[in-house]
């Protein structure tokens, strides 16, 4: 790969002036896992790259009551995946980062840069947007919070703007008794998801009160399914409401074709694993 | 333009001079003329290139050398004390899970890193953890079979 | 098993312990001072004329110090029976990733900078890529000069002026009879797709050649012999003049079966006065050295209502991509193989290698037969579920036995291949109660091993009475070596440790053909037999001059010389060698070399022989899956693969390279296709083309049968390919089993077995009635 000016600053602030001051021809490093291929193969060719792993604050995972969980942009999927307090409260966010590859890419590979390297069919969005969650970023002119069903445009295209940083993904606490579950359907364990699903279901009174649905494969870039939402919202969590769920999803799908799978496929595993992921909440409960 | 960095290779303190376009597989294979991590794929997929990074598993081929600044590798020589094999290089052996050898120190050192983390793996688990290490030659069940048993050798002698 | 000392024994293997403290030099590791590094500049075109080549720029790039064309190699072809490859492009190029001109520089971005400064001129020509288009009237020509090749005429058989290298025939008795004589009648046709080794390790090699014409190969190979045949080729010097050293190889499977790189090495270490070494790099590999055949098989069965196979016609076609590549050994043998294993009176047999302009297919762990097996195999429980009767007793009523005579016209000898099938059967339970969704599937494998391949071997006594033992067998993994210093031990009554395997070095090690064709155990051990005896006789003639006793009367065993019947009068081994330093000056050495006598080759028109290669291997393959009838998922939950490999001369290897060929079965079956766009591959990656890994591969259950064969060292055939052959089927029958869909063309995606879900579901039908 072609060489490159390096830096690691120790503060945001500095990160931020590196990644601002080089005319669009600099690069945040996270984790390298994507990133390096792409180097590799002189896909992509900046001039300068920015390692984050000096930034204190983006490594750091915390809770708070009625705020929910923070999680540093810097933070390993590994660290998430066997951490107890993700464990404990979040189960469905610790198992879809555990369905990431392997581990060494785990080890290294960041939930910050897995979302701004935007890859089809990648585990995190899809649970992310089921549990309602934002992500935090941090530019010269200021910072902005984007749902993370915004954040990522299309297929390795995310909507930050040169000189910007994502620094935190937040997710709000779950509401009382409810349940998420992620489901990923792949050829191989270790390969992208051709499609994934995330639900989140919280009852009052026995109906669903409250319902985020995330997938990944559905859609040019990771989607909040709102008409699968719509079907259920209001209604027990019951077989009907369940089917017109799995094939609301799949007619909001426009799914693409790649060498996984092709769109039609990846519709029908849509409607698939919608309906498996709120069999799998409705037998929980 | 090179940048100075300083890690520890298997115990000993290292300083190097390199390019940031250096990964640290090259850095290990070329500089410090390591050759137990190996390029296989050179894109983060078969693992042949495994070293410990501050005890973690990872793909010296999607690291930069530059990032490694200030941590310590440990690679598959280094199991190796007073002449004496680790357990896991032992259980491969005897087990038969070595064929060409060629992905075997990547194996080992994540096999290794699993036991250190999981002391009594189930062979799910086994498989799961060991799914960034690519074989060809074995179909890995004797591979499997010999983690296993290094584990059980290992929580014998604690 | 246990009247042996030695073979027979599940011991572990001489070099696991280098191995896994990585004290091993694999091709990749090795390097000179001095040393260069080398890259190739490939054709972009899939068929073109190459109108001019020019070098300057790059010649005059600081840092480059030799830039190669097929000016510099411009005489002599390579190939294993059709010589049709030049080392480098000479006036044409016939796919995309052929290599048309090698840089040597300082490092490997100067060499890839210069790649760029290479002006090359091209003028595009019609191209081909599809084999059955390609034999089609009109279809580009990719070889004009087809008919002035040189080729081995015993199994080659080229039509001069089309794009087949290879059309292998197979005649007994009478189709059109046989056809009218059945009951039933079957015609279907299955395809397979092109499939590659991904041995871990690259291509690599380091080359070094002087002025005087004298060249060094440290090469990661399957064949040291054949890489110095052509890197003599390239170099236009006699054969003797070049070295090959082997290093450790990082896995072969057939991709490193010929030199791929050497050639290049030595040419631009001759041009530039210093090594110069070569790493492919997994793009160019996908891209440029061989893959599996893809194929197209139509098979048309006359079969009796009680399952009893009449007749068989079979037309295969190989889509050889654009160089022989073995490819016409492949054709030949399937030729052989397309009926399947089974007592049929009238077969007809019609395979063709085909050339396109793809990158080459060529030799790949399995050599053609799981192409045929697929086919042949799913067809029998195609037959076997439209007459009602269970797959099993299909096949063991059919199923070649001892003393059989093949469709060539053999009286066939060592075939355990109906234990195999019982064995296999039961090792997944075929009688148990299977829930929804749930299928058993078996498949028989079976493959010949190449004929016309000889190996020798030296055996040495070392003044401290331990044994060298000096071949050019290369253990890539199989654990050659090991099973070797077995049989050798066990002949000169020694331990496996008094045995040192030497590094296969063409100037000290005697030919062999190459670790190819599952023929090392075979034929490298019955070379060190004949030597081991050779050597027993010298140490029995120095030990009874010694002893003052007649050779006659002596015995060697366990490292010991002693008259029979007097334990007072004896010697050790080690006693004897010192001797032969000390009074002759030099070790006791024994020669054999072994090449079976009593082959005869296949008639062009009929392909009959009774014997066209050395010995036939046979086994069984079975599967159990569950399948998810929503998303077509097929998980395999128990394989079986059972060997009929004669004997097993090391039980743990063996067992090694059943569960990893069947790894590579099952991929085949399921996960692995190299994806074409015209000549262009678009997956040439190990994130796009899927090699499975722990969490894919289910436990493998190796059956060894043992069934011996009498020309094999303590009856051994041979074993490294066979598990790879058999997989395909015995899944793709499970999977009917299962759900009652049939899939003709592999993979057997989770998208293809779903649509073949849903057609059923509307009502199509699938297997073809009488």
């Amino acid at each position: 790969m072609d060489t490159f000016e390096y830096y690691r600053p120790g503060t945001l602030a500095e990160a931020l002036r590196l990644l601002q001051g080089s005319g669009g021809e600099a690069r945040s490093l996270a984790g390298g896992q994507s990133l390096m291929p792409l180097l590799k193969d002189g896909i992509l060719t900046p001039q300068v790259l920015v390692n984050l792993a000096g930034v204190p604050e983006l490594r750091q995972i915390h809770w708070e009551e009625r705020v929910g969980l923070s999680i540093g942009a810097m933070v390993t999927q590994r660290e998430i995946e066997t951490s107890p307090l993700v464990r404990e409260r979040y189960p469905a966010l610790a198992e879809a980062v555990s369905r990431v590859a392997s581990v060494p890419v785990r080890n290294l590979g960041t939930l910050g840069g897995n979302l701004c390297h935007g890859g089809p069919g990648a585990d995190p969005p899809a649970i992310l947007i089921a549990l309602g969650a934002t992500v935090r970023i941090a530019g010269f002119s200021g910072g902005r919070t984007l749902a993370v069903e915004d954040l990522i445009a299309g297929p390795y295209e995310t909507v930050l703007a040169e000189g910007e940083v994502l620094t935190a993904i937040q997710v709000p606490p779950m509401a009382p008794g409810a349940r998420a579950v992620y489901l990923k359907h792949s050829v191989r364990a270790i390969d992208p998801a051709i499609v994934g699903v995330a639900a989140l279901v919280a009852w009052q009174d026995r109906l669903v009160w409250e319902t985020r649905i995330g997938i990944v494969g559905a859609a040019s870039r990771p989607m909040r399914a709102r008409s699968p939402e719509d079907e259920l919202r209001g209604w027990p969590l019951d077989d009907a409401a369940i089917c017109r769920a799995a094939e609301a999803a799949a007619g909001e799908a426009d799914p693409l074709s790649d060498g996984y799978a092709s769109a039609g496929y990846r519709r029908k595993m849509v409607a698939v694993f919608v309906r498996r992921a709120l069999e799998q909440i409705r037998g929980a409960k | 333009m090179k940048y100075p960095i300083s890690l520890t290779v298997n115990g000993e303190a290292m300083e190097f001079s390199v390019e940031p376009n250096l990964a640290l597989l090259d850095l290990l294979r070329d500089h410090v003329e390591l050759t137990g991590c190996r390029r296989g794929c050179d894109s983060g997929y078969c693992g042949a290139c495994t070293v410990l990074l501050d005890g973690k598993a990872v793909h010296s081929c999607s690291v930069p050398a530059v990032a490694a600044h200030g941590k310590d590798v440990l690679t598959v020589e280094a199991l190796v004390r007073d002449s004496r094999l680790h357990p896991v290089q032992e259980a491969f052996i005897e087990h038969g899970a070595i064929q060409c050898g060629y992905c075997t120190p990547g194996m080992i050192l994540s096999s290794v890193a699993l036991l250190g983390e999981n002391p009594d793996p189930s062979e799910a688990e086994v498989r799961s953890y060991l799914s960034g290490n690519l074989c060809r030659c074995t179909g890995y069940v004797r591979i499997v079979q010999a983690v296993l048993a290094a584990g059980e050798a290992m929580r014998g002698k604690i | 098993m246990s009247q042996f000392s030695v073979v027979g024994k599940p011991l572990t293997r001489l070099d696991g312990l280098r191995k896994a403290t990585a004290q091993v030099t694999y091709g990749i590791d090795f390097k000179l001072p001095g040393m260069l590094y080398g890259k190739i500049l490939r054709s972009v075109y899939p068929h073109a004329r190459i109108l001019s080549i020019d070098t300057s720029q790059a010649e005059a790039l600081p840092g480059v110090k030799a830039v190669v064309t097929g000016k510099d190699a411009p005489v002599g072809l390579f190939g294993s029976r059709l010589y049709d490859q030049p080392p480098l492009a000479r006036d044409k190029v016939r796919h995309i990733g052929e290599p048309v001109a090698a840089v040597a520089a300082v490092d490997e971005a100067t060499a890839e900078k210069a790649l760029g400064l290479i002006q090359v001129e091209y003028e595009e020509l019609p191209a081909v890529f599809d084999a059955r288009e390609a034999m089609q009237p009109g279809a580009p020509i990719v070889h004009p000069d087809l008919g002035s090749y040189q080729r081995n005429p015993l199994l080659c058989y080229p039509v001069p002026g089309t794009n087949i290298l290879n059309h292998m025939r197979v005649r007994r008795g009478n189709v059109e009879e046989g056809f009218a004589q059945a009951e039933f009648i079957f015609e279907d046709t299955f395809t397979t797709q092109a499939q590659q080794h991904c041995c871990i390790e690259p291509h690599a090699a380091v080359g070094q050649a002087g002025l005087d014409g004298k060249a060094t190969v440290w090469a990661s190979t399957q064949a040291p012999y054949k890489v110095r045949t052509e890197c003599a080729v390239a170099l236009g010097v006699p054969p003797s003049r070049v070295r090959v050293i082997a290093n450790q190889c990082g896995g072969g499977f057939g991709g490193k079966s010929r030199a791929r790189v050497d050639a290049y090495c030595v040419l631009l270490a001759r041009k530039s006065g210093r090594p110069v070494k070569i790493v492919l790099t997994r793009h160019e590999i996908f891209t440029a050295t061989t893959t599996r055949h893809p194929s197209t098989i139509r098979i048309k069965t006359g079969v009796k209502a009680d399952g009893t196979l009449v007749a068989r016609e079979v037309e295969v076609i190989l889509d050889g991509g654009a160089y022989g590549e073995a490819g016409e050994i492949v054709c030949w043998e399937v030729g052989q193989g397309a009926a399947g294993p089974y007592r049929i009176p009238h077969v007809k047999v019609d395979a063709y290698e085909v050339y396109t302009n793809k990158v080459p297919a060529g030799a790949m762990r399995g050599f053609g037969w799981p192409q045929i097996l697929w086919a042949g195999e799913s067809q029998v429980d195609i037959i076997a579920h439209k007459l009602g009767l269970d797959p099993l007793e299909v096949r063991l009523r059919n199923a070649v036995e001892e003393g059989s005579i093949s469709h060539t016209g053999e009286v066939l000898h060592s075939v355990g291949l109906k234990e195999c099938l019982r064995q296999a059967a039961s090792a997944i339970d075929w009688e148990a109660e299977r829930p929804p969704n749930r299928g058993r599937g078996i498949a028989c494998l079976t493959k010949i091993s190449v004929p016309f391949l000889g190996s020798s071997a030296f055996v040495k006594i070392n003044e401290d009475g331990r044994v060298g033992l000096l071949t050019s067998a290369t253990d890539i993994g199989q654990g050659s070596d090991t099973v070797l210093a077995q049989i050798c031990a066990e002949e000169m009554g020694v331990g496996l440790s008094d045995v040192e395997v030497a590094v296969p070095d063409t100037d000290t090690t005697p030919p062999d053909m190459g670790a190819i064709a599952s023929r090392i155990t075979f034929h490298v051990g019955n070379a060190i037999r004949l030597a081991a005896a050779d050597a027993r006789s010298q140490v029995l003639a120095l030990a009874a001059d010694m002893l003052e006793a007649s050779p006659d009367d002596l015995d060697l065993a366990g490292g010991k010389i002693f008259v029979r019947g007097s334990t007072e009068r004896a010697l050790t081994l080690t006693e004897v060698s010192t001797a032969a330093y000390f009074r002759k000056g030099g070790p006791i050495l024994g020669r054999g070399s072994f090449l079976d006598e009593d082959l005869v080759p296949t008639d062009e028109e009929t392909g009959q022989s009774p014997k066209p290669s050395p010995y036939i291997k046979y086994g069984a393959t079975a599967a159990e899956v569950d399948v998810d009838p929503e998303t077509g998922v097929v998980k395999v939950t128990k394989m079986a693969s059972a060997h009929d490999c004669g004997r097993a001369i090391n039980p743990l290897l063996l067992n090694g390279q059943i569960e990893g060929g069947a790894a590579t079965g099952l991929a085949f079956a399921l996960w692995e296709e190299m994806v074409f766009d015209g000549g262009r591959i678009t997956n040439p990656s190990f994130m796009d083309y899927r090699i499975p890994s722990t969490v894919e591969v289910p436990d493998v259950q190796p059956v060894i049968v043992e069934a011996p064969h009498s020309c094999g060292p303590f009856g051994a055939k041979g074993a490294g390919e066979a598990s790879t052959i058999g997989v395909a089927p015995a899944v793709g029958n499970a999977l009917f089993d299962a759900v009652k869909v049939r899939i003709k063309d592999l993979p057997l995606t989770w998208e293809k077995v779903l649509e073949a879900l849903e057609k059923k579901g509307e009502g199509a039908s699938v297997a073809p009635g009488p």
